[in-house]
């Protein structure tokens, strides 16, 4: 190149141009070039409120509460229009129905009672310092000051029973699902609260928001990719319509008719990622929980729906 | 003008450091291109979510303009079962196509691609990489992610282009 | 070996709907572990009967093709409160569970 002195300042111009119009964080040096999905604004005070947004398919007056489904039940079993209903109408916990996901509850509650029988010190640990766990796992995930990290359900049940019990529940585990399964059921039509004044949480949540729009795996699919309107939300997708991310954390751990088990939200993170040719984390790890507090508080104010199914 | 472009070979550096920037941003590509996810992948050498596992840095590949090489040499037959397939194109999932079974909605309808008057090197470049042509485009790199293969890419040009 | 079942019923004038959950396996015998690549043997419910005090109401043959934790839903006419229900089943390996009910 040196002496070549056709070479022009427009050709640099332009290189320079090419390398900046790539979508993503702006490079600084020695920063690895990622892309990011066109951020969807979004403000976490408004929690369930925002699905009622365009940008996420404004189907929230839908499927908000029991009167919206109810109004809208002819839609049920209509491909075109179903997906607007967001699923709600498998909270089965609403209509007080029957589906495996019950039987896993019993299991959960048969569990828990026989360890908590055996090790008081496991009921104290999941009520952190209470013996009554009614309501509190609609304040999940939270930020534990004690073990300095952000507590899913899963991971507080994985965290007791390793102190309290000396047992290996690993987190994604049927032992773990189950009892998780059973705590939430304990905060069954409490609006899920998770406290946004947090500093802690507040930052889990950007980063999980980041997360959320980073393009990832073989395709280049971000989650925003397939849950904005803008990307697949609301279009057929191989026989499929996505659908908001509002309000999903409410229901889980589910019952997933095509696993024939209970799965857990992180589970599902890893599922959805597999499918999407990324590499799967495992339950647990801090991005999936980063993605958790995200995603749950985009569930705000939106009642706890265990046990459904999906 | 600008002092530090006053002398043209200021400009060396500068221009080395933009191509290089460009070599080492790429990942190396494998001997064999890699013919869709296939079983027993476990995806690491793509960019994930990881905080602590290296493809948590790994970098996304960039958009590329492919040029075609030589003659199209596709057969559309194959490409048909391509661009259907889930293992390979998938194409279906998104839009409408000729043999599609539930096909998506998101993308425009190519079913009557062949009368659009595109040229192979066109679709064969946008099939290869979409963002060249739309940056925000949710449409997977089937060529810089080496979802499909060169024949393969060619083989659903084909395809495309005999749509009518 | 008691295998969890679930028994609901809503009565609507003479028509009840019985709802049973039945916790099985249902294992068709075509799934291999992927860990040890052998066949998981079937093991699933073969024969099974709902009676309304005493008469057979429902006398159903399962094979593999009804999946995991079945459900079964059926209205009966003629029916009224203080009625019993009873569901029993007996699967592939002689395994047998009985549960009853009464319509509320």
């Amino acid at each position: 190149m040196a002496g070549n002195h056709s070479f022009s300042l427009h050709a640099l111009a332009l290189i320079s141009l090419f390398v900046m119009a790539a979508p993503g964080p702006a490079a600084g040096a020695g920063a690895v070039y990622r892309e990011a999905y066109p951020r969807a604004a979004i403000d976490p005070s408004r929690g369930i409120g925002g699905a009622g947004d365009a940008d996420f398919g404004a189907t929230l007056q839908y499927w908000q509460d029991e009167k919206s489904l109810e109004q809208h039940k002819q839609w049920i079993g209509d491909p075109e229009h179903e997906w607007k209903l967001n699923w709600k109408f498998l909270d089965f916990d609403r209509t007080d129905d029957m589906h495996p996901g019950y039987l896993a509850l019993e299991a959960g509650e048969k569990l828990f009672k026989l360890w908590a029988k055996r090790e008081p010190a496991f009921r104290t640990c999941l009520g952190e310092g209470k013996t009554d766990l009614k309501g509190l796992a609609a304040t999940y995930p939270k930020y534990d000051p004690k073990l300095k990290r952000i507590m899913t359900v899963e991971g507080r049940v994985e965290h007791c029973a390793q102190t309290a019990l000396w047992e290996t529940f690993k987190q994604g585990s049927p032992a773990n699902n189950q009892i998780s399964l059973y705590f939430k059921s304990l905060s069954a039509r409490e609006p899920i609260r998770v406290d946004t004044g947090s500093a802690e949480i507040m930052q889990s949540y950007r980063r999980g928001e980041k997360l959320f729009h980073a393009k990832v795996g073989q395709f280049n699919f971000s989650c925003a990719s397939c849950h904005t309107s803008s990307g697949l939300l609301g279009q057929r997708f191989r026989g499929q319509v996505p659908t908001t991310p509002f309000g999903d954390a409410a229901h889980f751990p589910t019952y997933r008719l095509a696993l024939g088990d209970i799965e857990s939200l992180q589970q599902r993170f890893m599922r959805c990622n597999l499918q999407a040719r990324t590499k799967a984390l495992p339950p647990g790890d801090p991005a999936y929980t980063d993605l958790e507090v995200f995603y749950t508080v985009l569930s705000n104010d939106y009642p706890v729906s265990v046990p459904s199914a999906r | 003008m600008r002092p530090i472009f006053s002398k043209w070979r200021n400009l060396v550096p500068l221009l080395l450091a933009a191509a290089l920037a460009g070599c080492v941003a790429q990942p190396g590509k494998p001997a064999q291109p890699a013919a869709g996810g296939g079983k027993g992948t476990d995806f690491s050498e793509w960019p994930c979510l990881s905080y602590t596992l290296a493809c948590g840095r790994t970098p996304n590949r960039k958009p590329v303009k492919q040029a075609l090489a030589g003659p199209l040499g596709g057969d559309p037959a194959r490409g048909k079962v391509f661009a259907n397939e889930r293992s390979k194109g998938n194409c279906v999932a998104c839009h409408l196509i000729q043999g599609a079974e539930q096909p998506g909605s998101k993308g425009p309808d190519l079913s009557a691609y062949g009368t659009w008057d595109r040229s192979d090197a066109e679709t064969y470049a946008l099939v290869y990489d979409m963002r060249w042509r739309n940056p925000d485009t949710v449409m997977p790199t089937f060529g810089v992610n080496q979802i499909l293969n060169d024949q393969e890419l060619r083989d659903v040009v084909a395809f495309l282009q005999s749509s009518k | 070996m008691a295998e969890p079942m679930k028994i609901r019923t809503q009565l609507s004038g003479d028509l009840v709907a019985i709802k049973v959950l039945i916790g099985h396996v249902m294992e068709t015998g075509q799934r291999k572990d992927p860990r040890t690549g052998q066949v998981i043997p079937a093991h699933f419910i073969k024969q099974l009967s709902v009676g309304l005090n005493g008469k057979t109401v429902i006398a159903a043959q399962w094979g593999g093709a009804i999946s995991k934790d079945p459900f079964l839903g059926l209205k009966v006419k003629g029916a009224k409160a203080g009625d019993k229900i009873t569901v029993h089943w007996e699967d592939s390996k002689g395994e047998k569970n009985s549960a009853e009910a009464t319509v509320g």
